[in-house]
């Protein structure tokens, strides 16, 4: 490639891709739970994109290529450890669904105000990976379904199924946490 | 309708994503379901909690930094003298201040990975993980063997293979010119496992803006024709010389395997002519 592309590849790719680099962060953050893996994700994530930079489609959403990026780095390094979403046992959340005429768990907003933010933390790094990506991108983000679907390239009904069963855990897990915290559960 | 059926238009309600005939649908139920009413609080609850307790994280200021230390290296890492690169390093704007440490940068990210990135073998294995991996969509020319066949000849100075072999799919074709001149590149689906052909030019190795080649492959390929080598992770990489074209073959099969593969439609596939 001739100099005076290179440079230009270059230049394009600080000014449309790098201004992302605190979204990616961000999200990175939540999905490892730690400074120290975010980074070396998000940084591997440029280094993938850059040299891939020729695939990325101009005027189509660079957030979302990225986001793809990062995504399939994260499933690729950690895919071995954790299980799939579809194996994870989702009885205990199934089970209180049924109990009470289909309500779930108990009423949450007592328990919330005695949580650290590091129960929550902990509380959402224990999300099985499918479910703990929507809830991210739609609950802290702030993302809609649409742009959830875009990302993560699945189909609405998925987001809002995912982000359903995503909330559910996350609920039980939150009320675990605040009983341990000493919150006395009124129906207890 | 039992309540689970409203569960999840009730996270769409929260969410603000329901249609008005969903929402109206829901508030019917809600108007007579104390319990369902509760559910809604609470998602509601969770969400703004969420929100309002996991605050943005800003990235650390020395990201910024590594990432485009990285990006400078890879830049000045693509193929050409060392002269020009570091030519090139000088005259970037964004780099003038920090060249002293770009270069360590540079030099780091090529001999301390021990990747030197022109090298046929690394290069291939690179390309192979990251086509395979499917984080990227790559746009193929075709997986019809004869137009690929004609895509390829009026863009090589070498014949590409496109062998034909047994049990495998050929998924397409793709040719790099991005950064190491003309690779030619073919990917087979074989029961779920991939085969990638990378191909180039036998003349052009090791000139400027190819790729290179380790003396003693580059020997015994001259000698016995074929190369084999067994990867830690078990990916086995085949070489071998064509004619005019140097083929890599990459696969997380056993050598043999890929071999076996690889002769399965042209017994005559690896020999030399
Ligand atoms: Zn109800």
């Amino acid at each position: 490639m001739p100099k005076h592309e290179r440079s230009q590849k270059h230049k394009d790719f600080e000014e449309e891709a790098l201004p992302h680099l605190d979204l990616l962060f961000n999200f990175a953050r939540k999905m490892t739970n730690s400074s120290e893996d975010a980074s070396d994700l998000v940084q591997e994530t440029y280094l993938k994109a850059y040299r891939f930079w020729h695939s990325y489609e101009k005027g189509t959403n660079i957030k979302a290529w990225l986001f793809r990026i990062l995504r399939n780095t994260y499933i690729n390094r950690y895919r071995k450890e954790s299980k799939g979403p579809d194996e994870v046992d989702f009885e205990s959340v199934q089970n209180l669904n049924h109990k009470s005429n289909g309500h779930g768990t108990p009423p949450l907003d007592q328990a919330l105000g005695s949580l650290m933010e590091d129960d929550v933390s902990t509380a959402i790094a224990s999300l099985p990976d499918d479910f703990r990506t929507v809830v991210i991108l739609c609950d802290i983000e702030g993302l809609s379904y649409e742009e959830i679907a875009e990302f993560v390239e699945c189909p609405i009904g998925t987001v809002r199924s995912r982000l359903h069963r995503g909330r559910r855990f996350l609920r039980t897990q939150l009320l675990e946490y605040a009983r341990k915290r000493g919150y006395a559960n009124k129906s207890n | 309708m039992n309540c689970n059926s409203y569960q999840e238009l009730i996270t769409g309600a929260v969410d603000g994503e329901l249609t008005q005939e969903e929402k109206r649908f829901l508030s019917l139920h809600l108007e007579g379901c104390a319990g369902c009413r509760s559910e809604y609080d609470s998602e509601i609850s969770l969400k703004t909690f969420l929100r309002e307790t996991m605050l943005g994280h800003d990235a650390p200021a020395d990201l910024l930094k590594a990432v485009s230390d990285d990006l400078r290296g890879q830049m000045a890492a693509s193929p050409g003298s060392w002269v020009d690169r570091w030519k090139e390093a000088f005259s970037a704007p964004f780099a003038r201040p920090a060249l002293a440490l770009g270069l360590t940068v540079v030099l780091a990210i090529i001999f301390l990975t021990g990747q030197p990135s022109n090298d046929i073998i690394d290069q291939s294995l690179a390309r192979y993980e990251m086509v395979t991996e499917e984080t990227f969509t790559v746009q193929y020319a075709s997986s019809e063997p004869a137009i690929l066949k004609t895509f390829f000849e009026a863009r090589t100075d070498f014949p590409v293979l496109i062998p034909e072999m047994k049990d495998c799919k050929l998924l397409g074709g793709v040719l790099d010119q991005n950064p190491n001149g003309a690779v030619a590149e073919v990917l087979y689906d074989h029961a779920s496992e991939h085969i990638f052909l990378s191909q180039i030019s036998w003349n052009s190795l090791g000139k400027e803006g190819s790729l290179s080649i380790e003396a003693d492959v580059k020997e015994q390929l001259l000698k016995e024709n074929l190369f084999i080598r067994t990867m830690p992770n078990g990916n086995s990489v085949v070489l071998w010389k064509k004619g005019a074209t140097l083929c890599a073959a990459v696969s997380t099969m056993s050598s043999d395997d890929l071999i076996y593969c690889l002769t399965s439609g042209d017994p005559e596939l690896l020999s030399q002519h």
